[in-house]
């Protein structure tokens, strides 16, 4: 209810009065329409505060004139922004203007989670040492990556099928690199806070894991 | 030998230690004491243990160690550490148990820095940086390499912790995290205290301008580089930490519901195991897992400009062609000419062919006749040769092959031709 009343207080405009606006406001406006998650990490430091300063504002505006939700995750120096389009088909956004993720880079995603957060590689910061970990270290699961992200009928680990993941991996980074999910300079890369929203969208699903497999066989 | 290997090197260290701790009397020791000390030490290396004492082995050990680490006094029979070895493992010491000491940075750099600023010839500040600088640099490098050791340590630390499963997991990823923390107050610490370093690399740039001596220039330029070169590691450690932290405290928030990554891999699995490959390219997730939907396709910008080359540039003022009677005459003239002219050829080529028919004939008689009767103008020549080897396309038969005899003649000096020979295939 509070929240309710403070919405009330500040208008969907309210955040142009920002003297900040100008300068920022173009760019936080498209690169959150394009899925970006923005966070207090880096040059995107200016826009986090400016949407943590004008939040209120901010979603007033994203929920009167687009029908989406500004929303959050995160808490703390982990705090991200980003707009929220799973399960929202209100608005005036149409069915031709939506885009979806690759399934290959939602596995691919995963796949980071487990070796960085599961596995506790958090010094891990090599494009080419995550290849040759998920080439190499996860035995048990290398013949269904072989078969669904190299696209190979046959499984066994090859140059040429190593080559093909290599590259899935490496797409996949450069597609969360455009959410904001991990920073990428050439070999290099970190992963950003807002990389937890993976197990944030799916959370419904990897709670209920056990019925599914359940129910799958 | 200056590099003991492995096991000789672990028992030179034991009895470092030894000889430090006053185990042996006047620090000198026996030949048995070694060999205890290599035998303890294989056990350190994971050698296989060996049931008899391998004597020639050992021999062989001691009288290499003997060059620059044992002293033997074959009148006692007893054995004391050469001076290299006390240094060697005090070093050695030193980098493992290197204790932090930024305050004994800050005294250093500042003595370093007045000590500099008192040298006034360029021989002074050449020993300033062979007698105190080059004395500085190890200490503080092994301050810094401490502190990336450690940060590699608790890397590993971290990766240990994979195998446990049971409540102290918490506690000690929370004793790594005060450990980083204490890593970067110490970074803080080591920086500022290397700040006067800043002050010396200004003071030596000043100097460099006067120092005409190319081997000092050079051995300042290289102690100029030093003062990046750790700002840079210190950078480093802090960037390292940066990423390293907070994926620490973000797994905190996943250690409060422990069956959540669990969960997450189960999830994973079942994604790798159920997913199906349609048409061998697109992957179709399991038992209706949607795909994340990740934002809308932004329509680009139209951009809707008004280019200046777009429309027809200024048109040009055109020049009326008046058509007089002497212009009408003159072209009507040139045209006449060049009809002419072809007639001309076209009679040549024709007698050309029919003196070609009954043996074969040569061009360049034709070739100069023409020149002569055009009055030494070519273009007439030129237009028959031309003409007859385009004639060849018409008749199969006729065949016009040049040579590379060179003809000249004696009337056109400047003039000469390949010779060609025509003739028609029987």
């Amino acid at each position: 209810m509070g929240n309710e009343h403070k919405l009330s207080t500040v208008g969907p405009l309210a955040f142009l009065e920002n003297p900040d606006a100008v300068e920022l406001f173009a760019k936080i406006d498209y690169q959150l329409k394009d899925g970006f998650h923005f966070q207090d990490r880096g040059n995107q430091r200016p826009y986090f505060f400016f949407i943590e300063q004008n939040e209120q504002s901010l979603t007033a505006y994203y929920d009167k004139f687009f029908g989406v939700i500004l929303s959050h995750g995160g808490e703390g120096m982990d705090r991200y922004y980003y707009l929220e389009f799973n399960g929202t088909d209100r608005g005036g956004i149409d069915g031709d203007h939506r885009c979806f993720m690759k399934a290959e880079y939602v596995i691919v995603g995963f796949l980071i989670y487990k070796i960085i957060y599961i596995d506790r590689y958090f010094d891990l910061n090599s494009i080419k040492k995550l290849q040759a970990i998920i080439k190499t270290d996860y035995e048990e699961l290398t013949k269904d990556i072989y078969r669904l992200l190299a696209k190979l009928r046959k499984t066994n680990p090859t140059t040429f099928g190593g080559g093909k993941l290599d590259d899935v991996i490496e797409d996949a980074l450069r597609e969360f690199k455009k959410l904001g999910w991990v920073l990428i300079e050439e070999d290099f890369f970190d992963v950003m806070p807002s990389f937890q929203r993976m197990n944030k969208v799916y959370s419904d699903y990897i709670n209920n894991v056990e019925q599914m497999i359940k129910d799958a066989i | 030998m200056l590099f003991p290997p492995p096991q000789a090197g672990l028992a030179i260290l034991e009895l470092y230690h030894k000889v430090k701790r006053g185990v042996f009397q006047h620090g000198r020791f026996r030949e048995v004491d070694i060999h205890n000390a290599l035998e303890n030490s294989k056990f350190l290396i994971n050698e296989d243990e060996y049931y008899r004492l391998p004597q020639t082995k050992f021999h062989s050990i001691i009288s290499d160690l003997q060059v620059y680490f044992l002293r033997f006094d074959s009148d006692d029979q007893c054995y004391t550490l050469k001076d290299y070895a006390d240094s060697f493992c005090k070093h050695a010491e030193d980098t493992l148990l290197a204790n932090f000491n930024p305050t004994k940075i800050e005294i250093i750099c500042n003595d370093l820095r007045a000590k500099l600023e008192l040298c006034a010839e360029e021989k002074e500040v050449s020993q300033w940086i062979d007698t105190f600088f080059y004395a500085f640099k190890p200490i503080m490098k092994s301050q810094v390499d401490r502190l990336e050791r450690q940060i590699d340590q608790s890397v590993q630390d971290i990766r240990a912790t994979t195998q446990l499963e049971n409540t102290s997991l918490i506690e000690i990823l929370v004793t790594i995290d005060e450990k980083l923390n204490t890593i970067r107050t110490q970074n803080v610490e080591l920086r500022s205290a290397f700040r006067e370093m800043k002050t010396i690399n200004t003071l030596l740039e000043e100097k460099l301008h006067s120092v005409m001596d190319v081997a000092i220039a050079n051995e300042i330029g290289e102690v100029r580089l030093f003062f990046p070169e750790i700002k840079y590691t210190l950078n480093l450690i802090d960037k390292r930490l940066d990423r390293i932290q907070p994926k620490l405290r973000q797994f905190f928030g996943t250690l409060n519901k422990p069956s959540f990554n669990v969960k997450v891999e189960k999830f994973l699995k079942f994604l790798l195991n159920g997913s199906t490959l349609r048409q061998n390219r697109y992957i179709e997730l399991p038992a209706g897992v949607p795909l994340l939907r990740m934002r809308e396709t932004i329509p680009n910008f139209t951009i809707f400009e008004r280019k200046p080359e777009l429309f027809p540039p200024a048109p040009k003022p055109r020049v009326p062609h008046l058509e007089t009677p002497a212009e009408k005459q003159k072209a009507i003239a040139r045209a006449k000419s060049h009809l002419d002219m072809y007639r001309e050829v076209n009679l040549y080529i024709d007698r050309i062919l029919q003196a070609a028919t009954d043996a074969p004939v040569t061009f360049s008689p034709w070739f100069f006749e023409i020149v002569s009767s055009s009055d030494g103008g070519i273009e007439m020549a030129a237009n028959v040769a031309y003409s007859l080897i385009r004639r060849t396309r018409q008749e199969e038969t006729l065949r016009v092959e040049a040579t590379k005899l060179q003809i000249f003649h004696p009337d056109y000096p400047n003039l000469s031709l390949w010779e060609m020979n025509i003739s028609f295939q029987q």
